[in-house]
């Protein structure tokens, strides 16, 4: 399971999702999520729905692929939907929705990590709340940590993928048993996989140091430009999310 | 350029710790040299490494470069676009999506201008060879190509000093020898490089081994006096190259007379007896 996350890596392809600019992706994410938590009838249900279909169309990136990447966070939907039902006390309909919200979010995440590659989301936010600069918000060094922390899922997903390869081959006997058992046995891989993160992240810092990250103003060398399909995308993103809006308040 | 000098360096991982990594070392590398850096694990090799551009600092003694003390805040921006550092595993220490990317970190946390970092990218990933690779992703790079995108990394700084720790380690035998012959390039044209490694025919191409062990020097010297010094070097486990190693063993049989550290040398000297 911790093999099949999908958030964070990229996939080399081509379409229009791999050629828009980061920044009107992210903002078509921020719509779009918005938007999923907006709509209230079936007919808004089924067009978020077929606004991702189109999305994934757009990026050529497998289906298949996009559905195993919701397996790390199969039960945490699982347990989100029952305490909607017992707590929230929610028929069937509402239920549906709910479970399509959370998927749906997760897809269209997985959609823009799957597409942007980690430096150009953490330079189209960095761009994107520049603004923020202005009130001594450290937004350079926060877009590095995302871009840093986007980079090492995949990588750390694999050593977590080895790690437990190796505790099995030593009679560990992981995902067995009853569920207190299977948490159980999360343990003996948790344990070196955090310490080899702080081994990675150690270097990481220190090779970053020695390369003079922070040392002076940095200059940017690949500058980002709008292309020929960015203004449609905030175009279609302003007028899904209107779509939206006149489903929750009208229909 | 830059020439290294360590005076009475000493350090420890903690103050409550008192077993010191590092226990008086005095060195001087003078610029343009080859140094190699062998001993055994825990020795203090990789402390030694990160001590030479003042990504540590040393407990007592001084470390400087071109007479900047590591010391003194001010100059270590300084020294560290005049001695790089390389690491051993490359995928900690690569952060670009693209192997041009990865390459133009460090001109621009030099704040250099954009043609500038084009013409510094171009270089060198030509001197790596990986330049029609530019465009790819690191991680699709294979291990040796990894660890010659690390040097690309840090050739962009402009360095006058290459420190590598143990970046060989983890590359089969033609990913070494690439990278190898890339550093023996890299000296030819005036780079001085310290190598620090565990596999002693690395050793070879350069000129002088210090030898570490338990944080002190116990030998330094050319290549051909360090590895005369055979017995001492396997007291402490450390292995001799293949050649030197025969050549002692022919010597103690009696075929050949002295040691000799290169292969085509051992040849002659064998032909020669054989005629």
């Amino acid at each position: 399971m911790i093999r099949d996350v999908t958030l964070g890596r990229y996939i080399e392809g081509e379409g229009i999702l791999y050629e828009l600019d980061p920044r009107t992706k992210l903002m078509g994410l921020l719509l779009y999520i918005v938007s999923l938590f907006l709509f209230k009838s079936w007919l808004g249900f089924l067009i978020t729905i077929l606004y991702f279909l189109i999305l994934r169309k757009l990026s050529n990136v497998s289906f298949i692929y996009m559905v195993k990447g919701l397996k790390p966070v199969f039960f945490i939907i699982l347990f989100a939907t029952l305490l909607n039902i017992i707590i929230g006390k929610s028929d069937w309909v509402k239920t549906v929705f709910t479970l399509w919200r959370m998927i749906g979010a997760v897809f269209a995440s997985n959609l823009l990590t799957l597409t942007t590659r980690p430096r150009e989301i953490s330079d189209g936010l960095e761009k994107g709340f520049s603004f923020l600069s202005a009130l001594h918000f450290p937004v350079h060094e926060m877009a590095t940590i995302i871009s840093l922390a986007f980079r090492f899922i995949p990588i750390l997903s694999d050593e977590a993928g080895r790690v437990m390869d190796a505790q099995k081959s030593r009679g560990s006997r992981i995902g067995e048993g009853n569920i207190i058992e299977k948490a159980k046995s999360i343990m003996p891989i948790i344990i070196p996989l955090f310490v080899s993160a702080f081994r990675r992240s150690d270097e990481l810092a220190l090779a970053m140091d020695s390369r003079l990250y922070g040392s002076g103003k940095r200059s940017v060398w690949k500058k980002m430009e709008y292309g020929v399909y960015d203004k449609y995308g905030y175009i279609i993103s302003i007028l899904f999310l209107s779509l939206m809006v006149v489903d929750r308040c009208v229909l | 350029m830059a020439s290294l000098v360590l005076d009475d360096c000493s350090y420890s991982y903690s103050n409550a710790l008192e077993e010191k990594v590092l226990s008086g070392v005095s060195i001087t590398i003078d610029a343009g040299s080859f140094v190699s850096v062998i001993g055994p694990n825990g020795s203090g090799k990789s402390t030694l490494a990160k001590l030479l551009n003042g990504l540590y600092l040393p407990s007592s003694g001084t470390v400087s470069v071109d007479g900047l003390s590591t010391k003194e805040k001010k100059n270590i921006p300084q020294i560290r676009r005049k001695v790089a550092v390389l690491f051993q595993n490359p995928d900690n220490q690569i952060v670009g999506d693209t192997v041009e990317d990865d390459t133009a970190f460090g001109p621009e946390n030099l704040g250099l201008e954009r043609e500038e970092i084009s013409k510094r990218v171009q270089k060198s990933l030509s001197d790596v060879g990986l330049l029609e690779k530019r465009k790819v992703s690191p991680s699709s790079l294979s291990g040796g190509e990894k660890a010659r995108l690390g040097i690309a990394g840090v050739l962009a700084l402009n360095p006058e000093v290459l420190v590598l720790d143990e970046a060989t380690a983890m590359l089969d035998s033609k990913g070494r020898k690439d990278v190898m012959e890339i550093l023996y390039n890299l000296w030819k044209k005036g780079k001085t490089i310290i190598l620090i490694t565990h596999h002693p025919e690395e050793t070879m191409y350069g000129e002088r081994i210090i030898v570490l062990d338990k944080g002190k020097i116990i030998m330094d010297g050319s290549t051909e006096e360090v590895y005369r010094k055979s017995r001492e070097l396997r007291e402490l486990g450390l292995a001799l190259p293949p050649y030197v190693e025969l050549s002692l063993l022919l010597k103690e049989k009696g075929v050949v007379k002295d040691i000799y550290f290169s292969s085509s040398s051992l040849v002659s000297a064998l032909e020669k007896k054989n005629d």
